[in-house]
């Protein structure tokens, strides 16, 4: 018995709707990615956010160990007029990342009189996202004694 | 109809028991008959009509995501963006104690502080608003002495609430109330969310007002 010849639609259907959802599927692992992609963003956003935020704790946990007024206006190599002036004079071998080494925080003081100081301390992590938080605190005046934030902003 | 035996060599896809070709195929040369045509159009219109509601559907879907995305997005924006001001309100760039809550109430607050230490804040960001309109369906913000602009909208089925909680983190005010200058000057903690109608917390967080002293 001779078989009938095959006819149909099957394969072009197929291909037509494949046609039809190939846009589709793009646009949704395009949407998928975008979205991935701002959750990266604002994640280091926030890390950065904190990792600035240590960097004023760490500036104050110094400063509450005692140290020096003049100190601070000579930068980490104890030296006036050098390039580093201005830049918080933290102890050799601190760690300045939090809290991973994808994000490294920078503080800088400046004395704005009456015994305050301004402490600025700027985050940069992954993409070049960086936060500045800055600090207005008064200087302990008995060794020991923890310094007082006045006042504290997040500088956009 | 009558078969006519392809002698010159058949295709490959031709049936294969035709003794007769040099491949032992058969060609089936008769074409295609007016009724297999209008079947055959008639299959595929009603297959197309099945695929046309089926992307429809699929558009319907991603468009339906992408704005709740979207929502979902300037939602987390807002809230950042509050959360950030709620921070830096009472800020005094000369170190004076300021009071950075001027105004709170369940779904508005205005906000006050002094980053150029010059004493008053009526410079620009020295005075920030956040007010929930509910006719407009959207959050507005407004800034120094201007008025209030669409912050976020689109907020349908959706309301800003604010809770306001002291050092020992116990709420102050209730839901409807206005607080008072004693509790503004109490509170440390304010929980900021939008909620649905029902409750239903949609976004929040919650932020310490870091300059209250």
């Amino acid at each position: 018995m001779k078989p009938e010849r095959q006819r149909g639609v099957a394969l072009v259907s197929a291909l037509a709707l494949i046609a039809l959802m190939l846009p589709l599927a793009s646009q949704v692992q395009l949407q998928a990615k975008l979205e991935a992609l701002i959750a990266g963003n604002s994640r280091h956003q926030s890390q950065a956010f904190y990792s600035a935020e240590s960097g004023v704790a760490l500036a104050l946990e110094t400063l509450a160990s005692g140290i020096d007024a003049a100190a601070l206006d000579a930068g980490p190599d104890g030296v006036d007029g050098t390039g580093d002036d201005g830049r918080f004079p933290f102890p050799p071998g601190h760690a300045n990342e939090f809290p991973t080494g994808d994000y490294e925080f920078e503080v800088g003081v400046r004395h704005l009189g009456d015994g305050q100081i301004e402490l600025v301390s700027r985050a940069v992590g992954p993409r070049n996202i960086a936060r500045t938080v800055r600090a207005v605190v008064e200087l302990p005046t008995a060794l020991g004694a923890p310094p007082e934030v006045l006042g504290w902003q997040e500088i956009r | 109809m009558e078969t006519v035996a392809w002698t010159g060599g058949g295709p490959p896809w031709a049936p294969v028991d035709n003794p007769g070709t040099a491949h032992g195929h058969a060609c089936n040369c008769r074409g295609v008959s007016l009724l297999e045509v209008i079947v055959a159009a008639a299959f595929v219109a009603v297959m197309s009509v099945q695929a046309a509601s089926w992307v429809r559907t699929a558009l319907q879907a991603i468009h339906s995501l992408e704005n709740s995305a979207e929502r979902d997005r300037s939602l987390w924006l807002a809230l950042e963006a509050i959360a950030a001001d709620v921070r830096n309100c009472g800020f005094s760039g000369a170190g004076a104690a300021l009071s950075g809550i001027e105004a709170a109430q369940s779904d508005a607050i205005h906000l006050i502080s002094d980053p150029n230490g010059d004493g008053d804040h009526d410079d620009a960001n020295e005075r920030i608003r956040y007010v929930f309109d509910p006719s407009a369906k959207a959050l507005r913000r407004a800034t120094g002495l201007s008025g209030a602009q669409v912050f976020v909208e689109g907020l349908d089925g959706l309301q800003l609430r604010l809770r306001y909680f002291d050092a020992f983190g116990t709420e102050i005010g209730t839901a409807a109330s206005v607080l008072n200058a004693t509790q503004r000057a109490a509170a440390r903690r304010i929980d900021v969310t939008f909620e649905s109608v029902n409750g239903a917390v949609v976004a929040g967080t919650s932020v310490h007002v870091r300059n209250a002293r």
